[in-house]
C-alpha cells in the first residue's frame, strides 16, 4: 500500500474507533502507532511513541495548561464567577433579555481568567441558570444562552485551544492571545444583539428584570469587578509586557486567584483541594491528547499526506477563500461529532501546512480555527457546552438546548465572515505588539 | 477481582494527590523565580524542575482520569445500540486500549532504562532523568490497569446481557 493509502485507511480506522466510543486520546495512539509500525518497522513506532509521550508531557510551554486550568477552578470554587454575573446583571438586568446578556457579560469576563469552554459553560450555568428559571425565562433560550456564550471562555485570552494551536504550530501564544481579543469582544456584541432581538420578537421569553441606578451600577462594578480586572492586567500586562513566559503568566494567573480567595475569605480548604484535583483531572486529558495526537501527527507526517493536500489546495482553480470556506466546512461537520480540543489536535497539522500555503496569516488562521470550533461545541450531536449545561440544569431536554443555540451559530457564522473580510480585526493588536 | 479493582483504584487516587501537590509546587516555584529574578537573579534550574514537576502531574493524573472517564469519548452512535452489543463494543475497545497503553508504558519503561544507562541528567542541576521517565511509564502501567478493570466490568455486563437474553427467549 501506498503511504497516501495507508493515510486514508487510517483516517477511516480512526473515525471508525471514535464512534465505538473509545477514548479520543487512545484511539489517535493506537491509529498513529499502528500506522508508523506499517509504514517503519514495530519497534521505530514504539520507540517514536515512547520519546514523543514523555517529551510532551514535559514540554515546559504545555505546563502552562494546568495552570490556567487551576486558575479557572479556583475562581469557581471561590465564587468569583457569582460576583461577575452580579455585576453583568446590574449592568444589564433592565433591558429586554437582560439576564441573557448578563450571563454573556459574565461569560466575557470569566472568560479572561478561565481558558476552558466546557468550565466556562459548567460554572456560568451553575451561576445563571438558577437566576433565569427564577424571572420565568423560557429554558431553551437560558440554556442555549449559556452554552454559546461559554465559547468566550476560549477567544478572550488565556484560551486553551490558542495554546494547543500555538504548540503544534510553533506560533506565538502571546499574539494569538492579543488576536483573540478584538473578535472575542466582537463576538459578545453580536451574542448580545441576538439575545436582544429575541427577547425583543417575543417579550414572554425574557421577561425584563429591575433597572438599576447608574452609581450602583459603578458601585457594583468597583466593589465585585475589580479583583478580576487585576487578575486580567496582572497576567495579560505581564506577558504582554514581558515580564515573563506564557508558563510564568499561568502561574501568576493561579497564584493571583488564589490570594483574591484567601483574602475574601471565600475559598475553603475543601474547594481548594476540589479545585486542584478537578485541575489534575482537566490536565491529564488535555496533555494525554496532545501527547497521542502528536503521535499520530507524526504517522501522518511520514505519509506525506498533509503535504499533498496543501499542494491540491495550492494547485487548485479556486481562490484561496473558497478553500477556506471549505476548511470551515470540514471543522464544522467534524465539530458535529468530534470535541474541540481533539479536533484542533487532530486537524491542525493537515490545515496549517494548507494555510501556509495558502500565504495566509497563521494568527490570524488560528482565530478562524477557535471560531470554527466553537461552532462544534454547541452544534447536535456532540455539542459539549450543550451537555455540560443539561447536566448542570437536570430538567431539561438536550434536544430543547439545541433548538435555542440557531441564532448564536449565526452570529458566529457573521463574526467569522467579518474575519474574512477584515483580518485586522485578529491582527490589529497582534500588528501593535510586534511594533 | 474485588480486590483488584480496589488496590487499582486506590493507587489511582494516591497517585492523583501526587500529582496535585507536583501541580501546587510548580505554581510556588515559579512564584518564586519571578519574584528572584527581579530582586536577585532567577534560581538555577527552575524550567527543568518545572518539566520534571510536569512529568509527576501527567503520571498521577493519566490513570485518576480514565477513573472518573474524563477522557473524551464519543458516544453517540454506541448509545444507540442494546445493552449486548454496547458492552461488546465497549470490550473490545477496553482491550485495544490496554494493549497499546501497556505497549507504551513498556517502551516508556525502556526508554528510561536506557536513560540510566547512559546516566542521563538534566543540565543544570544534574537531576537524574531515568527515575521520572520510569514514573511516567508507571503512570501509565496504572492507566493500563485500570482499562484492564473497564474491560472485566464490560465483559461482566456482556455475559449478564447474554444470559438475559437467554433467558427472555
Amino acid at each position: 500500500m501506498s503511504p497516501e493509502a495507508v493515510a486514508i485507511v487510517s483516517l477511516v480506522l480512526l473515525f471508525l474507533l471514535l464512534f465505538l466510543r473509545m477514548p479520543v486520546a487512545l484511539v489517535m495512539l493506537v491509529v498513529g502507532l499502528g500506522g508508523y509500525a506499517y509504514l517503519t518497522s514495530t519497534s521505530s513506532a514504539l520507540s517514536m511513541s515512547a520519546l514523543t509521550v514523555y517529551s510532551t508531557f514535559t514540554t515546559y510551554s504545555l505546563i502552562v495548561i494546568p495552570l490556567f486550568v487551576w486558575m479557572g477552578f479556583i475562581a469557581f470554587y471561590s465564587g468569583l464567577s457569582g460576583k461577575l454575573y452580579d455585576i453583568a446583571y446590574k449592568l444589564f438586568g433592565g433591558t429586554p433579555g437582560g439576564l441573557n446578556m448578563a450571563t454573556i457579560g459574565a461569560c466575557t469576563a470569566f472568560g479572561a481568567i478561565c481558558g476552558s469552554t466546557t468550565a466556562t459553560a459548567a460554572t456560568m450555568s451553575a451561576v445563571a441558570l438558577p437566576e433565569m428559571k427564577r424571572y420565568n425565562y423560557q429554558r431553551s433560550f437560558a440554556t442555549a444562552t449559556v452554552a454559546a456564550a461559554a465559547i468566550l471562555g476560549v477567544m478572550i485570552p488565556p484560551s486553551v485551544i490558542f495554546i494547543l494551536y500555538g504548540v503544534s504550530t510553533g506560533e506565538s501564544i502571546e499574539l494569538l492571545f492579543l488576536a483573540g481579543i478584538i473578535p472575542g469582544f466582537f463576538l459578545t456584541g453580536l451574542f448580545m444583539i441576538m439575545a436582544y432581538i429575541q427577547a425583543r420578537l417575543n417579550p414572554s421569553i425574557a421577561p425584563s428584570g429591575q433597572s438599576v441606578s447608574l452609581q450602583e451600577k459603578l458601585k457594583s462594578m468597583l466593589s465585585g469587578g475589580m479583583e478580576v480586572v487585576i487578575i486580567f492586567l496582572a497576567v495579560m500586562g505581564g506577558l504582554f509586557m514581558g515580564y515573563f513566559t506564557p508558563t510564568e503568566a499561568g502561574a501568576v494567573g493561579a497564584f493571583a486567584t488564589l490570594i483574591v480567595s484567601l483574602l475574601r475569605k471565600t475559598l475553603s480548604w475543601e474547594g481548594f483541594r476540589n479545585s486542584a484535583n478537578d485541575a489534575v483531572r482537566l490536565t491529564a486529558m488535555i496533555l494525554f491528547l496532545t501527547a497521542t495526537a502528536e503521535v499520530y501527527g507524526n504517522f501522518l507526517g511520514r505519509t506525506g499526506i498533509p503535504g499533498s493536500i496543501a499542494s491540491i489546495a495550492v494547485e487548485a482553480p479556486l481562490p484561496p477563500v473558497v478553500i477556506l470556506i471549505a476548511i470551515l466546512i470540514v471543522y464544522l461537520v467534524l465539530g458535529f461529532f468530534i470535541d474541540a480540543l481533539a479536533l484542533v489536535l487532530m486537524t491542525t497539522p493537515i490545515f496549517y501546512p494548507v494555510a501556509l500555503a495558502l500565504n495566509f496569516n497563521p494568527i490570524w488562521f488560528g482565530v478562524i480555527v477557535v471560531l470554527a470550533l466553537g461552532m462544534g461545541v454547541i452544534t447536535p450531536p456532540v455539542g459539549a457546552n450543550v451537555y455540560v449545561v443539561a447536566g448542570v440544569a437536570k430538567d431539561i431536554e438536550v434536544m430543547e438546548i439545541f433548538n435555542g443555540i440557531w441564532p448564536y451559530l449565526l452570529a458566529i457564522f457573521i463574526c467569522i465572515a467579518i474575519l474574512i473580510a477584515f483580518p485586522q480585526l485578529a491582527l490589529f493588536l497582534p500588528e501593535m505588539a510586534r511594533v | 477481582m474485588k480486590l483488584f479493582e480496589h488496590v487499582i483504584t486506590r493507587l489511582a487516587w494516591r497517585a492523583s494527590q501526587v500529582a496535585q501537590v507536583a501541580l501546587v509546587a510548580v505554581m510556588v516555584l515559579i512564584m518564586l523565580n519571578i519574584i528572584s529574578r527581579q530582586i536577585w537573579r532567577s534560581i538555577p534550574g527552575t524550567s527543568e524542575t518545572v518539566e520534571i514537576l510536569g512529568a509527576i502531574i501527567m503520571a498521577g493524573g493519566l490513570a485518576y482520569c480514565q477513573l472518573v472517564k474524563g477522557h473524551i469519548s464519543i458516544g453517540v452512535l454506541v448509545q444507540k445500540f442494546n445493552k449486548f452489543w454496547q458492552c461488546l463494543v465497549d470490550s473490545f475497545t477496553s482491550l485495544l486500549a490496554f494493549i497499546a497503553t501497556s505497549l507504551l508504558s513498556w517502551q516508556v519503561m525502556m526508554y528510561a532504562g536506557r536513560m540510566l544507562e547512559r546516566g542521563y541528567s538534566t543540565g543544570h542541576l544534574g537531576i537524574p532523568l531515568a527515575p521520572f521517565i520510569y514514573l511516567v511509564g508507571a503512570g501509565l502501567l496504572v492507566l493500563a490497569l485500570v482499562l484492564v478493570i473497564d474491560f472485566l466490568k464490560a465483559m461482566r455486563a456482556f455475559k449478564a446481557s447474554k444470559s438475559k437474553g437467554s433467558e427472555s427467549s
